[in-house]
């Protein structure tokens, strides 16, 4: 059984539809990527998951539950962690607060103090920062404590909406990195990545979505030697 | 010309006066804060709490320092039980159908109170209302100078809340991005039922203080809700410690210019400076120029 399981879902902004039937699984311990070009879904695709959105038909199955019309809040204490597409932090919170407020659920709090530990030692810059207000640090600060708050979660799945996007290649680097090393720790994610080279490098899977629906799929190393993906994707 | 002493005296007693003001424009500041809804039937909670008071003191003895817990729990309740019943409804509807069923709220309540109590003036006789306390020239009631420090007490006791607890955290993370809170795992229906009881819970208890040294009404809220209108919007929008702030700053406004100009205007003096600080700082005396 997969970790997550969507099936056939359909999704609607208003009358216009965004995702047809698609279908895909994320297996436990590994890297999953969505590949596609602006405007395709992969967004929808995460909002949808973590239900900011609710698919008119399909269903989708987390650790082997029902889930496709849960409400959001239930899924983060299940497990699911969404860190959407630019950052959304919570700008007047200092650092530490944006932490707190990810360690509302149970599943968080009864960690929390651990977590803070190994979050920050991964993200030292962000133990110095800790009482600074979110809206005042840099770019790449940001994305850390985006993606900081998702590991306060204690997450089954981690779901990364363009980690990288907007910051200076080093960072990039050192993102791709960190996503490579939570596999390591065992993590599970779901990724979105602009740099589809480097992405489809760290996959065990990966999806290419096209105007909302999944037109291909593959391992990383299957896709990268796809004629279509490269031309489409790495410009090759 | 009037002496010094007596503009002294006019500050003390605005700035007492004003702090009750606070409590009715920080509930109404949070309720906006949190949710972008503006609660016309602000001023009517706060009349329910000065009536929660008066039945508990007349019915029961209960001294009205001791209901301020009381009147902040009852209109606690109801504040829920209204979030969930209308408010809920209408927070993605347009602005004019949120108006329209705030307004409603404040007719409901305003004058369903009149029906139960009687269109009548009320007051509650506390043993201790005559002790006078004089400071040099300046002289203070009492009942006065003790709703000053529990409305303090209320807005620290708020700012510690908000700061300090795990759900104050998440009503703050609430009111700055919405999407981000879901998904953080915060129940966002829980947290705008939590503000929207808070909110009005605050403002009762200014009506409990405002009970023991002034007559109270079934309509007195009108007025209130005007003033907490004009703290709002003076104290930056939905800056609830802004709204303490300005809250104090309106009150001793209206107290000193009483002692130039003829009483009766002295809101009109308010809402003067009201338009003045508009017109140099659109975004209130303490916001933010963002949002
Ligand atoms: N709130 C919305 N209302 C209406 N349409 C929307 C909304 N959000 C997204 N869409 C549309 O849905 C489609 C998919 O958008 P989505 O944001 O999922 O794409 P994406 O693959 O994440 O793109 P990008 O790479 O630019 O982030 C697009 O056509 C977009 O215009
Ligand atoms: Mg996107």
């Amino acid at each position: 059984m997969s970790l997550l399981d969507v099936r056939n879902v359909d999704v609607f902004y208003g009358d216009a539809q965004a995702l047809w039937g698609v279908s895909f699984q994320v297996e436990k311990g590994t890297i999953t990527s969505i590949v596609g070009a602006n405007g395709a879904g992969k967004t929808t695709i995460m909002k949808t998951i973590s239900g900011l959105l609710i698919p008119k038909s399909g269903t989708i199955t987390f650790e082997g539950r029902d889930i496709t019309r849960e409400e959001p809040h239930k899924r983060v204490e299940m497990g699911i962690a969404h860190v959407p597409e630019g950052r959304q932090l919570f700008p007047r919170l200092t650092v530490m607060e944006n932490l707190r407020a990810a360690a509302y659920t149970r599943r968080a709090r009864e960690k929390f103090q651990d977590t803070l530990e190994e979050v920050f030692n991964l993200f030292p810059i962000l133990r110095e920062r800790r009482n600074q207000l979110a809206g005042t640090l840099s770019g790449g600060e940001q994305q850390m404590l985006a993606i900081a708050r998702g590991l306060i979660l204690r997450p089954e799945i981690l779901m990364l909406d363009e980690p990288s996007l907007g910051l200076a290649p080093k960072l990039v680097i050192m993102i791709l990195n960190l996503v490579r090393k939570l596999k390591e720790e065992g993590y599970t994610i779901l990724l979105v990545e602009q740099n589809v080279y480097q992405a489809l490098k760290l996959s065990d899977k990966a999806y290419v979505l096209e105007t909302g629906r999944i037109v291909k799929s593959g391992t990383g190393e299957e896709l990268l030697r796809d004629e279509d993906v490269k031309r489409a994707y790495l410009g090759l | 010309m009037v002496g010094l002493d007596y503009v002294a005296n006019a500050v003390v007693s605005g700035i007492l006066i004003g702090s009750v003001y606070s409590l009715v424009g920080m509930g109404l500041a949070l309720i906006w804060g949190i949710m972008d809804v503006i609660n016309f039937a602000q001023g009517d909670y706060m009349m329910l709490g000065a009536f929660v008071t008066y039945w508990a003191f007349t019915l029961a003895g209960v001294d009205p320092l001791l209901s301020v817990p009381l009147s902040f729990l009852v209109t606690f309740a109801l504040g829920v039980l209204t979030q969930r019943v209308v408010i809920e409804r209408v927070l993605d509807a347009p602005m004019v159908s949120q108006i329209t069923a705030t307004f409603a709220l404040l007719l409901m309540i305003r004058y369903g109170a009149e029906a139960a109590f009687g269109p009548y003036t009320k007051r509650i006789y506390v043993p201790y209302a005559d002790v006078i306390f004089r400071f040099g020239t300046i002289s203070l009631q009492l009942p006065r100078l003790v709703a000053f420090f529990v409305s303090l007490g209320v807005a620290v006791a708020f700012y510690v809340f908000l700061k300090t607890t795990y759900t104050g955290v998440a009503l703050r993370a609430v009111s700055q991005n919405r999407m981000a809170a879901y998904l953080m795992g915060i129940n966002v229906r829980k947290m705008y039922w939590i503000a929207f009881g808070i909110g009005v819970g605050i403002s009762a208890v200014g009506g409990t203080l405002v009970a023991t040294f002034l007559p109270i009404h079934p309509e007195m809220g009108g007025f209130y809700a005007l003033i907490a209108f004009i703290v709002v919007v003076f104290g930056g929008f939905g800056s609830v410690f802004g709204a303490y702030i300005s809250g104090i700053i309106i009150g001793v406004t209206e107290s000193v210019s009483a002692l130039f100009i003829s009483p009766s205007l002295k809101d009109v003096v308010a809402f003067l400076l009201f338009i003045a600080i508009i017109l140099v700082k659109p975004t209130g005396l303490f916001g933010t120029e963002q949002r």
